[in-house]
């Protein structure tokens, strides 16, 4: 089981009705790995999916190559971060 | 005398008044401007600052990181802003002051009142005026040193080449995915290091793309926000000191880049947020990534595109007017809605359908505020309404006209009741045709 803080900004705090972080879990029996993270993510808020496409995903505020999250392990007390691009000025 | 009478008059004498400043000031900047022009060409030539440098950048000049070194990389820098409203106004403010050489400034709208809480380089004289021609004003009462180039124009792909090309430096404070795109690839094409800052509601993020072997834009973001024509219509919204926050480091990234010291750093996208504590969240970017479609290795992006199709929305931050109700019966005008609110032998609903913050702000007289993304919850409430009007007709309303119609199809679709209305370009409308005392916002 690992445990894991997220934070939501813009868009990706309205997609988790209005949280700007929370700690949730990660326990499949599989390694714990970002795309893990997310995917329990998504579980919780399905509109998550949408802003997940043109976000930035950072782990430990380090930016994360979405293709590549599968390969990134996630250790308890990791933390994710979610950052869509905000476009107004 | 009538006090309304007398607060006109006094209007009208402090508009001639302004005008005649504008004018006094324009002669004056020119004038100024060609004095020092004289003496900052002579300096120029010699490497130096002038006496009046020296004497205005004087507190500057005492800050190591700066010196007459830094100062004179300012002066001899020229510095694009593209964009005048809540990050430009601030960046625009400070790059002029702190002694940028040349600035050049693009925005193609005039000023409005509601962009006075937090377009801060514009005031109320100027409301109807353009954008730049605005800015240009309040940059020469600060510095009439500075070079200002106005740029009065709409940056698309057939221009943006153009009026980058001559600057060393590019300042994107504009407020839509399309043009920051635009402003990308431009800057990736040109090899101009972009200073990106950008702000809504109580957010805001800062990164300078395409310098120093870093990201460019797309490298972070390949694929363009959704469409959300909801958040749109909900009026987002913003406070006014956030897209401040944002354009004054977008000011200071600027000097940093012109003085040498961001080559000393690595790529970072800043994060800020009002609601967190802290404020500032950091983090840390990787170089450019090899396969970006602009900036990478194999570029397929070579030529500028069609930015508004490659968003899915247009180089502005407007909502469009929507089309749902097909049928012109289903919708009523704000005259015709008068007529039925005015007529006290006629039961009616009035259904106002926007969010309970704007619901707040004002509303119409005995109107029942549910917000449309609540239906599905209230469904039990609004069907007890509706029952209580024995077949009388429900009118729904919101802002501008585009969701009180979703809410037409939701009451005739899914809760069968076909005596609903919505009143077409709502609560605007509303204020334009019935009563121009209702608050429009």
């Amino acid at each position: 089981m690992v445990e894991f803080k997220i934070l939501y900004f813009a868009t990706a705090r309205d997609a988790a009705l209005d949280k700007s972080s929370e700690t949730l879990e990660v326990d499949d029996g599989r390694p714990a790995t970002l795309a893990s993270a997310v995917e329990c993510i998504t579980a919780k808020y399905p509109k998550m999916r949408a802003v997940l496409e043109s976000a930035m995903v950072a782990l430990n505020e380090d930016y994360c190559d979405k293709d590549n999250m599968s390969n990134i392990k996630l250790k308890s007390s990791d933390t994710v971060a979610i950052i869509p691009p905000v476009s107004g000025g | 005398m009538d006090s309304r009478k007398r607060i006109c008059e006094l209007k009208a004498r402090l508009s001639c008044i302004r005008n005649e400043e504008l004018e006094i000031m324009n002669e004056l900047c020119a004038l100024e401007a060609a004095e020092n022009t004289v003496s900052a060409a002579k300096a120029l030539a010699e490497d130096k600052l002038s006496l009046e440098e020296i004497r205005r950048y004087s507190r500057q000049l005492l800050v190591p990181e700066i010196g007459t070194k830094g100062q004179r990389q300012l002066r001899d820098s020229s510095v694009l802003v593209v964009g005048t409203g809540g990050l430009g106004s601030p960046c625009a403010l400070y790059l002029a002051a702190m002694g940028v050489g040349t600035l050049g400034l693009v925005d193609h709208d005039t000023v409005d009142y509601s962009n006075l809480h937090r377009q801060i380089i514009h005031t109320e004289a100027a409301c109807g005026v353009s954008k730049v021609v605005s800015a240009c004003t309040g940059l020469s009462r600060l510095n009439p040193l500075c070079r200002v180039r106005a740029h009065d124009v709409l940056l698309d792909s057939s221009n943006a080449k153009e009026i980058m090309r001559g600057y060393d430096l590019v300042v994107d404070a504009t407020d839509n995915a399309a043009t920051r795109y635009l402003i990308n690839d431009a800057c990736v094409m040109l090899n101009l290091p972009l200073v990106s800052g950008s702000a809504v509601r109580l957010d805001g993020q800062l990164t300078v793309y395409n310098y120093n072997g870093g990201p460019c834009y797309r490298c972070l973001f390949p694929t363009p926000p959704p469409v959300d024509a909801m958040a749109n219509c909900s009026e987002t919204g913003v406070l006014g000191v956030v897209p401040g926050v944002i354009g004054c480091l977008q000011a200071m990234e600027v000097v940093k880049v012109l003085t040498g010291r961001k080559a000393a750093e690595d790529p970072n996208l800043l994060i800020f947020s009002y609601k967190s504590q802290p404020h500032f969240r950091s983090i840390k970017l990787r170089s450019r990534k090899p396969t970006c479609a602009v900036c990478g290795d194999i570029p397929t992006v070579k030529e500028l595109v069609d930015y508004a199709a490659f968003c899915g929305s247009g180089p502005n931050d407007n909502a469009p007017d929507w089309k749902i109700l097909d049928d012109p019966s289903q919708r009523v005008s704000c005259t015709e809605y008068n007529r039925v609110a005015s007529d006290s032998m006629a039961k009616h609903l009035l259904l106002d359908v926007r969010d309970e913050v704007q619901f707040d702000i004002c509303s119409l007289p005995n109107s029942l505020n549910i917000p449309i993304d609540q239906f599905d919850q209230r469904r039990d409430e609004l069907e007890q309404a509706i029952r209580e009007l024995d077949g009388a007709p429900v009118y729904t309303v919101c802002r501008r006209g585009n969701l009180s119609q979703l809410a037409v199809v939701y009451i005739r679709n899914k809760l069968g009741y076909n005596q609903c209305y919505d009143i077409a370009k709502g609560l605007v409308g509303w204020q334009h045709e019935v009563d121009s005392d209702f608050p429009a916002y």
